[in-house]
This record gives structure tokens, sequence and C-alpha cells, in this order.
């Protein structure tokens, strides 16, 4: 995945690269750099192939390999078989397909729509709509089901309530499967966004303007030069939704039980819920969905590798923004729609809940009875001391996570962006392999892969920071090696001229000028771990409780209520978050957060 | 409609036990519990325990929060996950020494039972008081006893059924949320009771009706309130705390029997605060412990006679029905199989 930046270089930047790599090994002793990819391959392995392969012996016996221990005599593809055979996973693998490419063209239209608009046109407030529309990807996709479950529900949804009293005989029915995909493509068009709006602002207009000179229409320059030249960033970002989406619980989970539709990751969650628990089958449930991923990822680096910088030239350009004239505010009005129906819809559904008594509404009027509103939930979500507890434990994890997720991330970046270390090329491909593996199944591999460990790891928040690191050692790795592409070689050959060494230039090159990126990734590790359900279930312990699995405590329990409570305390514990970064990268501060045109590098997923 | 086949071995061990009905013995007044004071000092000195449970945390913390009135130098530390997720994680800290709980609380006794080996010895004071037909095990007991229901939501449903039998009436059809079978070991229970006790062919009945299938008991019980269904079978404790708080959901025992699914709990044998954990127990399965579950959870108890009145039970007509445990464990796999077929769900 890293090789994105990579092939953003001309042929020349990459020659210069190389050969000052080379160079600078050169006068390194020869055995540092082994030692250091050896290093390197010894965390990954620990973190990531480790756990991998508790998984797929799992997925290979019957049995709990911690518990009966595992031979080689017990190895079978029994499970495989069985799951392949079974006509249910069938059909959960086809309803998964189907919701996820559903979801991704919606994905598709949002997103390239949304780009367009911010990137290339006049239309007002283009800061502030890019801004907010890259909100619901820090909101966890439980609680996305949750808000749309209250608005969209065939019989109770808020929704339908005003259809019926506007005497419309129409009703939104969002527990089916249109009403998946719809959310589904709502909630992941920021990553077709992501893509196409750096595509767009990249792109030198020298070929959109020949089109115009010839007399082309605006839109039939956008149909025939504009989405063409942009169609890598728009498959990859379809490629990426796709396997976001193919990894979500919640969503499915809220929305598709209803109407009795499985889909692989709701079918992994029943077979470790089931009593007794299918490990075993949800391990090889999960291989599958690992070969579906991964076939994806690696058609999306094809393809970003490929074809996507070919709209790169080496002058310099500034894109000229579509006057739209009057239809400026059309734009402006279907941006204030989308982000009305995203973002300010489902918070309004998860405010009715977190203050109403309950949720029963039987019609308009009803929903307006002051005396039906309080602080009740938040009262009692606070009287538990769990509660507390759990928000002060995601924070500290979420501290550790970024502090020791960011430093490995960024010695992975460096060596496979900056250097020519023996094995980067395969530290490149295990950082990509926890992409494929479903969180669901993760946490109990992490449970089978560090029990055993000496010492006192397990039942502290440094297993859930190690956890989450490795979960998310794709994502932050991919922000920060696309970041640290755009600092030029020759700055650290200055560097080296006048006599630093290599850690001297890191620290004082390097690290200075990659800020940006690093503090984005994070800040996004930090997001990510205060999100992150799969890998936390097995791993929390007594003293250990995280927001994640409190939530999902409160969610199991069946009070909405405290559910969606919980959910805006801890939305807004991301949106304090994210201010405060955003503040740091405000100019002046010389530092960087999450912005749109960051953001591309990260993948925000967790189910 | 599929009809489920059974197995002459099946069959025959049906017929020859098919659960026990009881009912509980006339009132009495409740004893206090007084620990004895070595037992008191020595918990003093753990000074907290960790309990592993698959209750909701929510009850859990309003047991802690009540054993802690009268036990405030204890500090109880809960993990909670639902029950698979629960003994897998009990047996891979077990395996490597890790085991972090001092006391492992379950609904489903059959999974308890298959770890018995990591259960210390252990019997409350009481144990005479309670029924034989609850106990699985000397080392297991049922701190909590949760007992089946059916719940509607009165604002939209006047006529609500209440009996099992009722269940099955066409007029309900499209009304009734349903538990999957294989959710875990209450739900187990009823599916038990529903066939072994409402006949061969209830499932086919109730199905009929085309009950919409929840993943377990709370989602169900929200949905009831909220409106989304009509009616349910529900475990009681689950709609009594939502009652009690004035959300619109009732209940009724059915009048064709009421299954209980008593926990089975214990200590844990690597337990590392022994005293306290016993402290716990014993004042969990005391009078004033059940008195707590039932007063406060809607919960009814496992002893053979209670020591207040369970909310909305009547003794003199209720009839309680345990299952026969060596069927619990016998006939789990090929019955929860065919109530998959009858029901449609996909497994």
């Amino acid at each position: 995945m890293v090789d994105t930046g990579a092939a953003s270089l001309t042929a020349s930047e990459k020659a210069g690269l190389d050969k000052a790599g080379s160079d600078r090994i050169g006068v390194t002793r020869a055995w540092v750099p082994w030692a250091w990819s050896g290093f390197l391959i010894a965390m990954l392995a620990f973190l990531v192939l480790y756990p991998t392969s508790m998984l797929l012996i799992g997925a290979l016996t019957t049995t709990n390999p911690v518990v009966e221990g595992y031979s080689l005599a017990d190895i079978s593809i029994g499970n495989f078989l069985a799951v392949v055979m079974n006509p249910n996973v069938a059909a959960a693998l086809g309803n998964a397909l189907i919701a996820c490419a559903g979801g991704t063209a919606v994905a598709v239209a949002i997103g390239l729509a949304f780009a367009w608009v911010v990137v290339r046109t006049n239309t007002p407030c283009k800061g502030l709509i890019a801004s907010a529309g890259m909100l619901p990807l820090f909101v966890p996709p439980l609680v996305a089901g949750v808000a749309w479950s209250i608005l969209g529900s065939p019989k109770t949804g808020l929704l339908n309530l005003l259809l019926n009293k506007a005497g419309i005989p129409f009703r939104f029915d969002l527990y089916s499967m249109p009403g998946i995909i719809f959310v589904f493509g709502i909630y992941y068009a920021p990553y077709v966004y992501m893509f196409t709006a750096a595509a767009l602002r990249n792109m030198d207009p020298a070929l959109e303007e020949a089109a115009e000179i010839s007399g082309a229409s605006a839109t039939r320059t956008m149909a025939t030069v504009t989405f063409p030249l942009i169609m890598p960033a728009i498959l990859s970002g379809m490629l990426l939704s796709f396997v976001v989406m193919l990894g979500i619980y919640g969503i499915p989970a809220v929305l598709g039980a209803p109407a009795n539709i499985s889909v692989l990751t709701t079918y992994i969650f029943a077979l470790t819920a089931w009593s007794p628990p299918r490990y075993n089958t949800a391990a090889a449930v999960a291989v599958i969905l690992m070969i579906v991923t991964g076939v994806l990822v690696y058609l999306q680096q094809k393809i970003v590798s490929g074809r996507s910088y070919t709209t790169v030239a080496g002058k310099a350009f500034r894109p000229r923004p579509l006057n739209l004239g009057k239809w400026r505010f059309l734009t402006l009005g279907l941006a204030i729609l989308y982000l009305f129906v995203v973002v300010v819809l489902p918070t309004i559904a998860l405010f009715i809940a977190a203050f109403r008594k309950f949720l029963f509404i039987k019609d308009i009027p009803a929903l307006f009875e002051a005396k039906q509103y309080g602080w009740q939930h938040f009262i009692k979500m606070f009287d538990n001391p769990l509660t507390i507890a759990s928000i002060i434990n995601s924070i500290k994890v979420g501290i550790i996570t970024a502090i020791v997720g960011g430093l490995l991330s960024f010695a992975i970046g460096y060596t496979i962006t900056r250097t020519r270390a023996p094995g980067r090329r395969m530290i490149d491909v295990i950082t990509t392999i926890p992409v494929a593996i479903p969180g669901l199944v993760i946490g109990v591999a992490y449970l089978w892969a560090w029990i055993g460990l000496p010492g006192g790891l397990y039942g502290t928040l440094w297993i859930l920071a190690l956890a989450f690191v490795a979960r998310f050692i794709p994502d932050t790795v991919k922000a920060l090696s696309t970041s640290l592409l755009q600092i030029h070689r020759e700055l650290e050959e200055a560097a080296w001229i006048c006599g630093r060494g290599t850690l001297s230039t890191i620290a004082s090159i390097v690290l200075p000028l990659a800020r940006p990126g690093v503090v984005a990734a994070m800040t996004l590790l930090f997001i990510l771990s205060m999100r992150e359900l799969g890998s936390s279930l097995f791993l929390y312990s007594s003293g250990t409780m995280v927001m994640a699995v409190q939530l999902l405590g409160y969610y199991e329990g069946g009070n909405i209520g405290i559910t969606a409570a919980f959910s805006l305390v801890q939305m807004v514990l991301l949106g304090v978050l994210i201010s405060f970064t955003n503040w740091l990268s405000r100019p002046g501060r010389g530092s960087g957060a999450i912005k749109p045109d960051i953001a591309p590098t990260g993948v925000v997923r967790s189910g | 409609m599929y009809s489920p086949k059974i197995t002459r071995r099946q069959a025959l061990s049906g017929m020859a036990a098919t659960g026990v009905f009881s009912q509980y013995g006339p009132a009495r007044a409740a004893k206090p519990y007084d620990p004895p004071g070595a037992l008191l000092d020595a918990a003093k000195k753990d000074g907290q325990l960790i309990l592993y449970t698959a209750a909701f945390p929510e009850v859990m913390q309003d047991v802690i929060s009540e054993f802690n009135k009268r036990f405030p130098f204890i500090r109880v530390n809960m993990v909670r996950a639902s029950g698979g997720q629960l003994i897998t994680r009990v047996q891979s800290e077990a395996a490597s020494g890790k085991l972090e709980a001092d006391v492992l609380d379950h609904s489903d006794r059959g999974q308890t039972k298959a770890i018995e080996d990591l259960f210390a010895d252990y019997a409350p004071p009481n144990a005479g008081d309670y029924m034989e037909s609850a106990l699985v095990s000397p080392k297991l007991w049922p701190t909590i006893t949760p007992a089946w229901s059916i719940a509607w939501n009165p604002e939209i449903v006047k006529d609500p059924p209440r009996s099992w039998a009722a269940l099955c009436d066409p007029k309900y059809t499209g009304q009734i949320g349903q538990v999957i079978g294989p959710s875990g070991g209450t739900t187990w229970t009823r599916v038990m009771f529903e066939r072994q006790v409402l006949g061969e062919d209830y499932w086919a009945r109730q199905a009929a009706v085309k009950p919409k299938l929840f993943p377990s008991g709370a989602p169900l019980s929200d949905a009831v309130v909220r409106g989304e269904i009509g009616i349910a079978p529900l475990i009681f404790n689950i709609v009594y705390p939502k009652k009690q708080a004035g959300a619109p959901i009732d209940a009724v025992y059915p009048s064709d029997g009421v299954p209980i699914s008593p926990y089975g709990s214990g200590m844990m044998k690597a337990a590392k605060h022994k005293a306290a954990a016993q402290l716990w127990l014993d004042w969990c399965l005391s009078d004033e412990g059940q008195i707590q579950s039932i007063r406060d959870q809607g919960n009814l108890t496992a002893l053979k006679t209670p020591p207040i009145a369970p909310v909305g039970f009547d003794p003199a007509r209720d009839r309680l029905w345990t299952p026969d445990f060596k069927q619990f464990q016998s006939l789990h796999d090929a019955w929860l199989e065919d109530w998959n077929k009858v029901y449609g769900y996909r497994q």
C-alpha cells in the first residue's frame, strides 16, 4: 500500500532517491541495515504474523489452541469444507457482496460529486462543507446503525412518523438490503471523497482547458476528460470503501437483523456468540473474508501504483475552479442536504434517544412532550463506575497506542520509503496484512497468541495498546509514508553532506518536516483505538474496561437510551480531540492534523 | 413446514424424563445473613474480588451496589461478556495459568458444568434450602434464577396472550418476536420446555405465526418498548426494571408453565481472593441476596420456598419447570438444529 506515493515520483526523482539511499547505506556499517530490518520484521512477526498464524491454526483445527494445544495431526480442512458447503455462509457472502457493492456505488456517486463541488467549483463555504463531510468517518458503525434504526424503522421510525403526519403514504424501511446499502453509502462516501478530492486537486487543468477551447460543454468535459483522468483514484476509493464495508459489523447488525439479513461479519459474530461458541468455524469464515479482502487490496495496490499519478506533472499549476454562476447555490444546497442527512439527522436521533425516557413515540405530538425528556440516562450511565473507568482507560490506551504506534509506524514508513534496507518489501507486505483480517475474529487470535507470554502483560492496558497498534499499523504506515514521500530527498542529502548521521538527519530534517503527517497518524491511531471493539473484547480485564466494550454492553443490555447517551459522550470526546488537533494544525503552529487533504492516507475502519 | 424428526433414542429419552414441574413451598420468614467473623476478617483482608459474569452489566452493577451496602470494604471488579465469549476467555486464561476470576457467574449450566474442574469446592451455608432440580454440581450454585414470561407493549396490544399456547394463535401473526434457540442456556431451556411440555408440534405451530427472530432478549425487550414488536416471550428480569421505570411494557408468567434457568455460578479454584469470593457467593445465595434478586431484578429463586413473594408470581397457580439436566446436555445440538429448521433460522 505504501507504494502509493513512490509511484508519484518521476523516474528521475526515483533514480536519484535510489542512488542517494544506496550511497547512504554504503557509508553505513554493512550489518546495520540488516539488523534494523531484522528488528522490524521481528516486531511485525510478534504483532502481526504470530496472531495471524494462530487464526489460521484455529481455522484448520477444531480446538482452542491455547486450551487443548495443537499438532500437525489435528490439522484438517474440515472447517473450510463445512463452511464452503454451508448454504448459509454462501447466503451471508452473497448478501455481503450485494450490500458492499451497492454501498460502494452510492458512496462513489456521493463522494465524487462532493469532491468535485469542493475542489473544482466556486461553491460557497467549501471549507466548512469539506470538514463537516468528514464527520461520518468518526462515528462508530454501531452508533450509525442505532441512529438510523431510530430514524428509519418501518414501524416506529421518526421519518415515518413525519410522513404519516404529512399524510404521505410512502414509508422508509431501513431494515432492508436497500437500507443497509444506503447507510453504507452515506457513511463511507468520505473514502471516495478523500481519494478523488486529492486527485482533482493535483490534476493539471490543461486538458480540461483544451476540451473547453475545442467547444466541449462543461458536462462533456467532466465526463470525457476530468473523470477519466482521475479514474484510478475513483477505482482506488471504490475498492477501499468496498473492503472497509466488508469488515463492518455494526450497521448490518442493527439494520439487517430485524429483516433476517445476514452478512459475513454478522455471521461471524453469531458464531462467536452462540452457545457454545464456534470460534474455529468463525476463524474459517474469517479466512474466507481475508481472501476476498486480500484480493481486493491487491487490486487496489495495482491500480494505485499503476496509474494514479499520470495527472501529476512536473510544472506548477493551480486548478481553476469552475464558475458555476447561480448554480453554485444549487451545489451548496445539495452539499447542505447531504450534511443534513449524514450528520444532522442521525445526531438529532441520538439526542432524542439519549434524553427521552423511552423511545416509544406514538406520533409527532408525542415527540414534543417535554415531560418525556430528562437526564435520566446520563445520570444512570455516570452512576455506573465502569463508565468513567472506561473513558479514562480508553484515553490512556489511546495515548499509549498513539505514541507506540506512531513511533513504530514512523520507523516502518521511513524504512520502506526512504531507505534501501534489505527486506523492506517484505516489511511492507506484512504491514498490510491486518487490513484483511476482520476485527471480530482478530480479538480471539490476539488472546490465543499473547495470553501465554511471560510477564504481566496480559490484563494490562499495554496489551490492548499492542493489539491496536498491530490492527491499525497499515493505516498509520500508509499515512506516514505519503507524508514522508512529500519531503524531497535533497534536504536529507544536504544534511549528510554537512556531516550529519542518519539518526541526526531524521531528527533534524525528516521528523520536523513530516510532523504534520506524524501528528495526523497519531491522531488517527488515537481515534481508532477509542472506537475499536473487536480486539478489545477478549483482551480487556477487570481493571481495563474500555469505551467500545462498555458501549456494546449497554447495547446488548437492551437500553437504547444509555447506548445513545454513551455514543454522544464518545462523539463529543472525539470531537474535542479533532478540534484540538485542528487547532494544533492552524498556520503558525507548525503542526498538522486530520484534514481532508491528509486524510486520504488514513483508513478509518473497525467493526 | 418442516416437522422435526426425532430418533427412537431421543423419543425414548424424552419420554423417560421431561423436566421437573415444581411449586414453591408455603411462605416463610427470611433468615438474616450473618457471616462468621473469621470469614469477614479474611474478606476484609482480601479487600476485593474479580467477578466474571454473563449477566448484563447494569443488572450486576445494581447487585454489586446492594452487596456493598452490607460490605463496603470489598471492591467488586466485574468482567462482563456474552456466554460463549466468557467461557472461551475462562478456558484460555486457565490454560495459561492466568485466570483472573474469583467468581464465575453463568446462565448456561451446561457450559459451566463442562469446565467444572476449574471450580473450587464450595457450598453456601443454606445449601439444603435449594431445589435439587436446580443443582447440577456440588460446585455450582444458582445465584440468579431467571424465569420466562410473556411480555407485550400495552400501547399497541390490547388483548395480550397469557399462555404459551396462545402464542400460536393466528391472530398474533406478525406481532411476535422470539429469541433464537442457539442464543444461550436460558433460551435453550425455553426451547426444551416448548417441545417437551407443549408438544412435538409446538414449534411448527408457533413458527406459523411468523415471529421475528432476535439474537438475544435485551434488544428484543427494547423492540417491545419501542413498539417495533408487540409481543415477545422474555425473561422477566429484562422486563421488570423497564416496567418499574414506567416503560410501556408489561408481562405475565404463562399459565401453562414457567421455565426457569438457574445459573451455574461458583468460586474458581485459582481464586486469589477466596474469602471475598465466598462472602459474595454466600450473600448472593442467602435469603438476603435472593430477596434483592427477586425484589430489585425481577428474578425468581431456586430456593424451595422464596423468602418474599416474587412480583407477579402466584405460587398457588404458577408452576416452575426445570429441565432434566442430562437431557439439557444430550439433546442440545440435535434439537437446536431442528429448531433452526422449523423457524428458518440460518446457522
